[in-house]
């Protein structure tokens, strides 16, 4: 009996042992779990449970002056693989060195990676050749990108990169507004589901991306690329461009740029067609600075409309030593024939008296001066300063030699005979934020000078030279310009570039325009291409605007 | 009898507790679910929106239209002097 109680008491000690035994084994494991690999088994917990995510907002659009949407997103599409979870290599290999030769090339070199892009914009034929070969290694990834439904509006807009980045334009100028900023959230999932999330948390908060607006309007741009196009191919040039202004408010309401690319299909993107000409090109404007000139010696009381110059009666002459050349000779006539007729020897004689100041009354009309766009790759031109001058530079100054302007530096410098003498800011982006007020400053040319200059330009065009701009009905004024083209360091007298800028008034509508047209085979005179292309361009604007008689 | 009472009355007034509780997060996660169908449904809108404004515009180019007008109705740019603003004159009877 007692060996059977001893037993017992055997069996329940062993019995207790085990479970002791048991139990410090969950204890010690308990231990090296919850406290001496606490930090590890709390990450890995917190990788299956949170979840890290970023978004970006997508790409906002860009709008014309009426609302239209000029760069639009859609999506495109990339082929991928990841390299070291390929299950049938040698398929992938023979599929890529027949369809995608460059990316089997690139991925000899890239088998130990673990990601690959095989290709990035695919084409909806190269999706169905993925597709139709039926390799699940190769993964179809959606990307977004930029479409632009008006190509000639692509060297303002510019583009985008492959990974929607803006690399040029207005893309560029203002990617970081049209892009936003990231935002970043944890999230708790269920480690079962990666559909649902049980709680998010805010780490850190990103910028919605904004839409901009722009002053141009699309479809006017776009009609008056056709007449530029047109143009451009009836006298066999290399280039051409063309700027809308409202003299008023700066506004552009176009600004076209010939020849232009297509930013849709930039397979071989010739990049002389990605230039914004009216701002990035700028050139020796020839006779059309004659006008302000005229602006400087009228303001400075150097001369009068009616006073009589001695033109001397001949294509060349001496002044002062130094040979002055004109196209066609005058004997003495009034200043205002003198710029009406652009002879080249009254124009320096007046332009004498007033010596430096002609390059101070340049500089504060704003040639050679930044717009205040900043349009990326905008060229500000150059006048030559006093401190550099030559014996020549005051007569070549005075007839658009020595001065580098760009199309939008006339149109403003223009605008100032037509808006009570001030030097607007041109507009291109309309801001959504409140302009700050408008300073009073004194005008650049007092009203005797406007009316003056006016009278020049609109005898102009009423005369034989400028006859190809009038548009019946309205009132027009302008003047033409023709420059040599600088070719290493010699002017080559069989390379024009012709300028026009003019302005075109209806009541309260008033435009300023202005034009060059670079290179023509066809003809050498302004008058016979930039003049017609002027009026072409007013009466597609007169009718687009509804100014009609 | 007092005591137990008190003890039962204790018990499920804890356990209504619980139930609400459990009720209550039940509820948050129906409806939150819900808001994340909802968002997911949302982006899937907007895609389809910009899929859509894309396919628009990619009809309306200009040059399509223009080709259209000029080479199928033999529709011809209209010009300035072809334009002329009519005047109505209404007279009252």
């Amino acid at each position: 009996m007692k060996s059977l109680q001893n037993l017992e008491h055997t069996r329940s000690f062993v019995i207790f042992l085990i479970l002791v035994s048991l139990y410090g084994i969950i204890v010690t494991n308990l231990y090296k779990t919850q406290v001496k690999k606490e930090s590890f088994f709390k990450n890995l917990g917190e990788k299956q449970y949170n979840f890290s995510t970023t978004t970006l907002p997508e790409r906002a659009y860009i709008y014309d002056k009426n609302g239209t949407p000029i760069a639009l997103n859609k999506n495109s599409y990339a082929a991928f693989i990841l390299p070291k979870q390929v299950s049938d290599r040698s398929s992938i290999e023979k599929f890529l060195e027949i369809n995608f030769p460059t990316a089997a090339q690139r991925l000899s070199e890239s088998w130990d990676k673990n990601f690959f892009f095989i290709s990035r914009k695919i084409t909806t034929e190269e999706q169905d050749l993925i597709t139709q070969a039926n390799l699940t290694d190769i993964k179809i990834l959606q990307e977004p990108s930029r479409f632009y439904p008006y190509k000639c509006l692509s060297p303002i807009l510019g583009m985008t990169d492959i990974d929607n980045h803006g690399i040029m334009g207005l893309e560029q100028q203002y990617d970081a507004v049209l892009r936003g900023t990231e935002t970043t959230h944890t999230l708790k999932k269920d480690a079962r589901s990666n559909h649902f999330y049980f709680e998010k948390e805010l780490i850190v908060q990103g910028t919605p991306s904004e839409p901009i607006k722009i002053t141009i309007d699309a479809d006017l741009q776009f009609k008056i690329a056709q007449i530029v196009e047109k143009t451009v191919h009836e006298f066999e040039a290399k280039e051409a461009a063309l700027v809308i202004m409202d003299p008023k408010t700066g506004e552009i309401s176009a600004m076209v740029s010939y020849p232009y690319f297509d930013a849709n299909n930039i397979g071989q993107l010739d990049m002389e067609q990605t230039k914004n000409r009216p701002l990035s090109q700028s050139f020796e404007t020839g006779s059309v600075i004659k006008v302000f000139c005229a602006l400087a010696a009228l303001e400075m009381e150097a001369v009068t409309l009616d006073e009589m110059i001695n033109c001397e009666n001949t294509k060349e002459t001496k002044i002062d030593g130094i040979r002055v050349r004109t196209v066609v000779p005058h004997g003495t006539i009034s200043y205002q024939e003198v710029i009406q007729k652009s002879n080249n020897i009254g124009t320096v004689k007046v332009a004498k008296r007033i010596n430096t100041t002609l390059y101070d009354f340049y500089k504060l009309l704003g040639l050679g001066e930044p717009t205040g766009l900043n349009f990326p790759g905008e060229n500000k031109g150059y006048v030559n300063p006093p401190s550099k001058w030559s014996a020549y530079s005051i007569i070549s100054l005075s007839f658009g030699y020595e001065i580098t302007t760009n199309l939008v530096q006339l149109a403003r410098a223009l605008s100032t005979i037509y808006n009570g003498g001030n030097l607007i800011e041109p507009l291109l982006v309309i801001s959504s934020k409140e302009k700050a007020p408008a300073i009073e400053k004194t005008p650049l040319a007092s009203e005797k000078t406007r009316r003056d200059l006016d009278a020049i330009l609109q005898g102009y065009v009423e005369s034989l030279g400028g006859r190809r701009a009038r548009v019946k009905g309205y009132k027009v004024t302008g003047k033409t310009g023709t420059s040599n083209i600088l070719e290493n360091g010699k002017y080559n007298e069989n390379k024009h570039l012709n300028t026009f800028i003019g302005y075109v008034e209806k009541g309260d509508y008033q435009r300023v325009i202005t034009v060059y047209v670079k290179e023509s085979k066809k003809a050498q005179y302004s008058a016979v291409i930039t003049a017609p292309l002027f009026r072409k361009a007013a009466e597609i604007l007169l009718l687009h605007d509804h100014i009609i008689l | 009898m007092k005591k137990i009472s008190a003890i039962i009355l204790f018990i499920c007034f804890n356990a209504l507790l619980i139930l609400f509780e459990v009720h209550k997060q039940g509820q948050y996660l129906k409806i939150s679910y819900e808001i994340q169908k909802l968002q997911t449904k949302l982006s899937e809108l907007i895609q389809q929106k910009s899929e859509a404004m894309y396919i628009l515009y990619k009809y309306q180019q200009p040059d399509i239209i223009k080709k259209i007008a000029e080479e199928k109705l033999a529709m011809k740019p209209i010009e300035l002097k072809d334009v002329k603003t009519v005047y109505e004159i209404t007279t009252k009877p």
